[in-house]
């Protein structure tokens, strides 16, 4: 004897649940597309020669000492490798669901944080202080190559600024674009440089409101690099922690070390000014 | 327990060899008989009627007593449709944990979820001969993940499980009122990814809002071969097998992957 039921709720229940289980995905923001600027970095455009150096070394001088006077932005990498290890806990855990492995995590991660000011207001007075914003995402659990965010008259404190003996005190105000390269583990592990890109304006505690657009690489090795016009491109300036008083540059036409005192640059050989070996080239002014 | 008593008591003494009407109800559209019961280490499912019974997992019961969490869940299978020799059933089964101090890893603090999984299953059996009987199952299962999970710091909400969609193939052979032969085919063409969203108090000046996407892409299209063998004596039922392919979570019906050998094992009486 056969019996009837009816069958539709049924599938009316498994449709149901196929309705439910359709979920959003977050959005992942692409970072801005840096890879052009990231190019000139890698490749300089611009010669150095007899005509433009000192032109040259002046505005490498002048942007390594404002960079400098914002402590090439430590600020901003150390909350980033803040909330890095929140993001890494975080991502890990959620991927762990597999036997034997960790599954592949996309994401992406806003945080703010009130800048720590200039010791005038409280430490958690955003309307004192500013604040920073930015957007990290990540794919495959690797963070996508480029960042980005936003200084709000952002005020904070930079230490060890060369020829001073106290903390200088900076505000920001400026979107910021970061570029750290493909396949950065969630982790950080692996990040061997951050390149900056700053638009707006900046301040020095008494001092006037001045435009800030900047753009500079800083390497976890301590080399930052950053990038001035010559007559036919960008040339690469670069100072190196292991190597003070030296400023190299990198240019479409080889390396030099450059002494801004003595007003010399040499060509070498090699690309840093570590271990220097003397080439054909000496520039002065 | 006075009701699991009652039905005990009052369950009609019925023999439980491999015939006509008892017909294994794993990975089939079959239900029990009526006032049928079967005591198993890891069921106890219950004919409230010829094509409707109603069942559930031992295990998580043992968790709730274990960790002191509640952790309870049940089923409910309907055969809708009874041709005699085809047979249609709807299934529902549905879990709940509410665990607290959940350790999570070196890389977390202790946690709290509270986790419903219902696997919603909808099944076709056709009975060739004596010997031969195909069964096949469409499962869909839905999790949810909700409450206060810890990771350092973070305080986590929205669906951090797995939903899946999957098909089984059950092939019966019967050799003797006794002794039955069971391959099981088991395949799961969609992992759905898990979103999840946190946000994390990073230090006193400092949060953040992560939201994130676990992909089970890769799980796609595990698959599961598992050949076995059902004794069944008038009381005592013993199912075994064992089988290769990735791991499909008893029950639950979440799917783990990496290739393995799979065991299955199920022992209970039929009254």
């Amino acid at each position: 004897m056969s019996r009837w039921r009816p069958g539709w709720l049924a599938l009316a229940l498994v449709a149901a649940a196929l309705v439910v289980g359709c979920e959003d995905e977050p959005t992942i923001p692409e970072g801005p597309d840096m890879t052009s600027l990231v190019s000139i970095y890698d490749d300089p455009t611009g010669t150095l020669n007899e005509q433009n150096v000192e032109d040259v070394a002046e505005s490498a001088a002048e942007q390594l000492t404002r960079i400098d006077q914002f402590g090439e932005l430590e600020f901003v990498q150390s909350t980033v490798e803040s909330v890095d290890d929140a993001i890494e806990s975080f991502a890990t855990e959620r991927g762990d669901d597999r036997v034997g492995g960790s599954l592949p995590v996309n994401g992406v991660a806003r945080f703010k944080t009130i800048c720590p000011g200039w010791g005038s207001a409280e430490r958690l007075d955003e309307d004192a202080n500013g604040s920073l914003n930015a957007t990290l995402s990540f794919r495959d659990s690797e963070y996508l190559p480029s960042y980005f965010g936003s200084f709000v008259s952002c005020q904070f404190m930079v230490d060890d600024v060369e020829g001073m003996s106290t903390p200088l005190p900076v505000e920001l105000d400026a979107k910021i674009n970061a570029y750290i390269g493909p396949g950065v583990a969630l982790d950080l592990a692996n990040l061997e440089s951050t390149l900056f890109e700053l638009l707006g304006v900046g301040r020095l505690e008494g001092e006037e409101d001045f435009p800030f657009e900047v753009d500079f690489r800083v390497f976890t090795s301590g080399v930052v690099e950053t990038r001035v016009p010559s007559d036919d491109g960008d040339v690469i300036p670069f100072v190196d922690a292991a190597v003070p008083g030296v400023v190299g540059i990198r240019a479409s036409n080889g390396s030099f070390c450059c002494d801004f005192g003595e007003r010399i640059c040499i060509q070498t050989q090699g690309s840093s000014c570590e271990d220097v070996t003397v080439g054909d080239t000496q520039l002065t002014w | 327990m006075s009701a699991l008593a009652a039905v005990v008591l009052g369950a009609t003494p019925a023999h439980a060899y491999l015939t006509e009407t008892d017909r294994q109800t794993d990975f089939t559209a079959f239900t029990l008989q009526q006032n049928q019961l079967r005591l198993g280490v890891f069921e106890v499912e219950y004919g409230i009627l010829d094509s409707l019974m109603v069942g559930t997992y031992t295990a998580p019961w043992v968790l709730w007593v274990v960790l002191q969490d509640p952790s309870v869940n049940a089923y409910a299978k309907w055969k809708f449709l009874d041709l005699g020799r085809f047979a249609m059933s709807a299934r529902a089964t549905a879990f709940y944990f509410d665990l607290d101090d959940v350790d999570l890893g070196d890389a977390s603090d202790e946690g709290a979820f509270r986790t419903t999984i219902i696997p919603l299953t909808l099944a076709g059996s056709y009975i060739f001969d004596d010997h031969w009987t195909l069964s096949s199952e469409a499962i869909w299962v839905q999790s949810f993940v909700s409450g206060d999970a810890t990771v350092d710091d973070m305080e986590a909400w929205g669906s951090g499980a797995q939903n899946n969609f999957q098909l089984t193939l059950n092939g019966e052979y019967r050799l003797s009122r006794v002794t039955a032969l069971n391959l099981i085919v088991r395949w799961a063409p969609y992992v759905g990814n898990a979103n999840t969203q946190a946000n994390a108090q990073i230090d006193d000046a400092t949060t953040a809002d992560v939201e994130a996407s676990v992909q089970f892409d890769e799980l796609n299209n595990s698959w599961l071969i598992q050949p076995g063998v059902t004794f069944s004596w008038e009381y005592i039922n013993i199912q075994v097998g064992v089988g290769y392919g990735d791991l499909f979570i008893p029950a639950l019906r979440i799917v783990g992957a990496d290739k393995t050998i799979v065991p299955d094992l199920a022992i209970f009486a039929r009254f």
